[in-house]
């Protein structure tokens, strides 16, 4: 009912939605395991995890399912199917598909910060801005990939017609949505910032038949992978996050250069530098790399254009960049690690500036990493974590741990996980089970 | 007369200092975070001053004019003018050091490991996302109270 008054205030086709409920009881619900920032406030589960009196209410320091119900604001009988998670800096972007006869919709779900719109559009008001549980935003298409940065999200919708389309929202203020900046006369300075739209400018760059297939946010910049295997960059450049050979930021999608001759199949970017891996399995590297996670054996300011790296102990099967530190998984299941902070090598080892192994992980299906932590996901569904610092209790384990230098295992033992529907964020981290 | 020395290296010691303390952009897109550091603040030292800005790019390099040239300066330029950031002018014995002591030094991520305790370990986020300034001299903290706070601010703080 609170999304049908919701819906009839913003506009939206309140009777559609009551037919989208209807018709999609149908399989077994998705469902979702989370922890850190804002994810107490919508936990069904309670956790026996001590709360320390520096750790705000919201969160939750131990993973706890949340009710995807809830979440969108349907009835515990609904269907929700999850397409895609994304999350950020304390903010989080969940959707779910309206599976009806006619055109493909989905309803996108957001909780956490909001100030520039990055969970889609402004607060309805000033109570909702104040609880800021969940914010239920209707998109036609179905949204097959999402990605969140520090203030700005980015996601790829498919749409009717096979089309696929990048849709961004957030901060603008280094052009990272792609939207050109508002000028502003000097003594009335706003925050750049968008709602959820369609990044048209793309169309000017792309081939014919070319169409993006994943977005990458970094903190204040964002990456595209094409169906041409080509990638684009916007946003921040100050330490070459763009891959143009400058500095400078730029608020339109611009090519990476020196990739031209290399077909690229991958892409990972979390904070202010891109790993891509390419379809003779070379990985590539570009942006700031001032604690030598850039795998060459030395640090470097910044990385202007994608350089090659060296990789000589098996295939890679999968890339994940964090903030100082990135990681490799090969097709043998193992987790090799570069630069600096809680690596997973012991407290005693928090810098190596060439890709090393993690020993105590074995069988490894899946990387993630974020500014400052990694996860690493097992064959058996088995999940570690690992990072540095613990603030709103982001790395799982409680609160009392700061710094988690060795991989460990969370308290969760999910049935399935696929990748698109995990989500480490610099604060919140999500998994979802398939329905 | 041992207590009589003692009390006046303690008196001399406990000079009385201004300085400026920045919360960066980063820091003020979760209020909530603003909040908690702001109470720490308080808790800790006296805030003689308060003023919330949205720096144009001008501004931003007039005030960090002595890292002119330097590789990282348009880096910081534009970062600090990216959102609204509040300036605090706080006063106590020794604030400058003090300060400098709660926030911890330049780099987050190298906190965490080394300084847990400090606000940049815990909520800075990069290098250039380190979410606090503050003076590093009383020669700089005149000067950049003189900035926000208008000529003069660093002597009338300190006699208020």
């Amino acid at each position: 009912m609170r999304l049908l008054a919701r819906g009839a205030l913003r506009g939206w086709p309140a009777l559609r939605l009551r037919a989208a409920r209807r018709s999609s009881i149908r399989a077994k619900s998705s469902a979702i395991t989370a922890w850190g920032a804002f994810v107490g406030q919508l936990a069904t589960t309670k956790t026996a995890i001590e709360h320390d009196y520096s750790m705000e209410t919201h969160a939750s320091a131990a993973p706890v399912q949340i009710s995807p119900q809830q979440l969108f604001e349907t009835t515990p009988d609904t269907d929700i199917r999850i397409s895609a998670v994304g999350a950020g800096m304390r903010h989080a972007l969940i959707a779910s598909e309206i599976v009806e006869d006619s055109e493909p919709r989905t309803l996108l779900a957001g909780f956490g910060l909001n100030r520039c719109y990055q969970l889609g559009r402004p607060w309805s008001n000033r109570s909702a801005a104040n609880s800021g549980i969940s914010m239920i935003t209707e998109i036609s298409g179905s949204v097959s990939q999402i990605s969140c940065g520090r203030e700005h999200s980015a996601m790829v919708v498919r749409q009717r017609d096979g089309q696929q389309r990048v849709f961004v929202c957030g901060s603008n203020a280094f052009g990272q949505l792609g939207l050109t900046r508002e000028k502003k006369a000097e003594d009335e300075r706003v925050l750049q910032r968008s709602a959820l739209c369609d990044l048209e400018e793309l169309d000017k760059i792309l081939d014919a038949g070319e169409i993006p297939v994943k977005v990458q946010c970094g903190l204040d910049h964002t990456v595209i992978l094409t169906s041409h295997n080509r990638v684009l960059a916007m946003g921040w450049g100050a330490d070459g996050q763009l891959g143009t050979g400058y500095t400078a930021d730029s608020d339109r999608p611009v090519r990476v250069c020196g990739l031209d001759s290399v077909a690229i199949v991958d892409i990972s970017s979390t904070t202010d530098f891109t790993l891509a891996l390419s379809v003779d399995n070379r990985v590539f590297y570009w942006g700031n790399a001032e604690y030598g996670q850039c795998m060459v054996g030395r640090k470097i300011d910044k990385v202007l254009v994608p350089m090659q790296v060296p990789f000589g102990k098996g295939r890679i099967k999968s890339i994940a960049a964090g903030g100082c530190h990135a990681l490799l998984l090969t097709e043998a299941g193992q987790v090799y690690i570069c630069g600096y902070g809680a690596l997973g090598l012991g407290s005693d080892c928090v810098s190596v500036l060439e890709p090393t192994l993690l020993e105590g992980l074995e069988h490894i299906d899946m990387i993630y990493a974020s500014t400052d932590r990694c996860l690493a996901i097992g064959r058996n569904c088995n999940v570690y974590s690992w990072g540095l610092g613990n603030s709103l209790g982001r790395l799982g384990y409680g609160i009392s741990a700061k710094n988690v230098f060795t991989p460990e295992l969370l308290n969760i033992c999910p049935t399935l996980i696929r990748s698109g529907l995990v989500a480490l964020g610099n604060d919140i981290s999500l998994i979802a089970t398939p329905s | 007369m041992r207590a009589c020395t003692l009390r006046y290296f303690s008196h001399k010691q406990h000079a009385l200092e201004s300085t400026l303390a920045i919360l960066k952009p980063d820091l003020l897109a979760d209020p909530r975070q603003v909040t908690q550091v702001e109470n720490e603040i308080q808790r800790r030292f006296r805030v003689s001053q308060r003023k919330q800005v949205f720096w144009a790019t001008k501004e931003a390099e007039e005030f960090y004019q002595e890292h002119h040239g330097k590789l990282f300066f348009n880096r910081l330029v534009g970062y600090m003018t990216s959102g609204p950031l509040i300036a605090l002018a706080l006063t106590g014995p020794h604030v400058i050091s003090e300060w400098r002591l709660l926030m911890g030094q330049t780099r987050p991520p190298q906190m965490r490991v080394l300084k847990p305790e400090t606000l940049r370990a815990k909520f800075g986020l990069t290098d250039t996302r380190n979410s606090f300034h503050g003076s590093d001299s009383v020669a700089s903290a005149r000067r950049e109270l003189d900035f926000f706070f208008g000529s003069g601010s660093y002597d009338r703080f300190l006699k208020a």
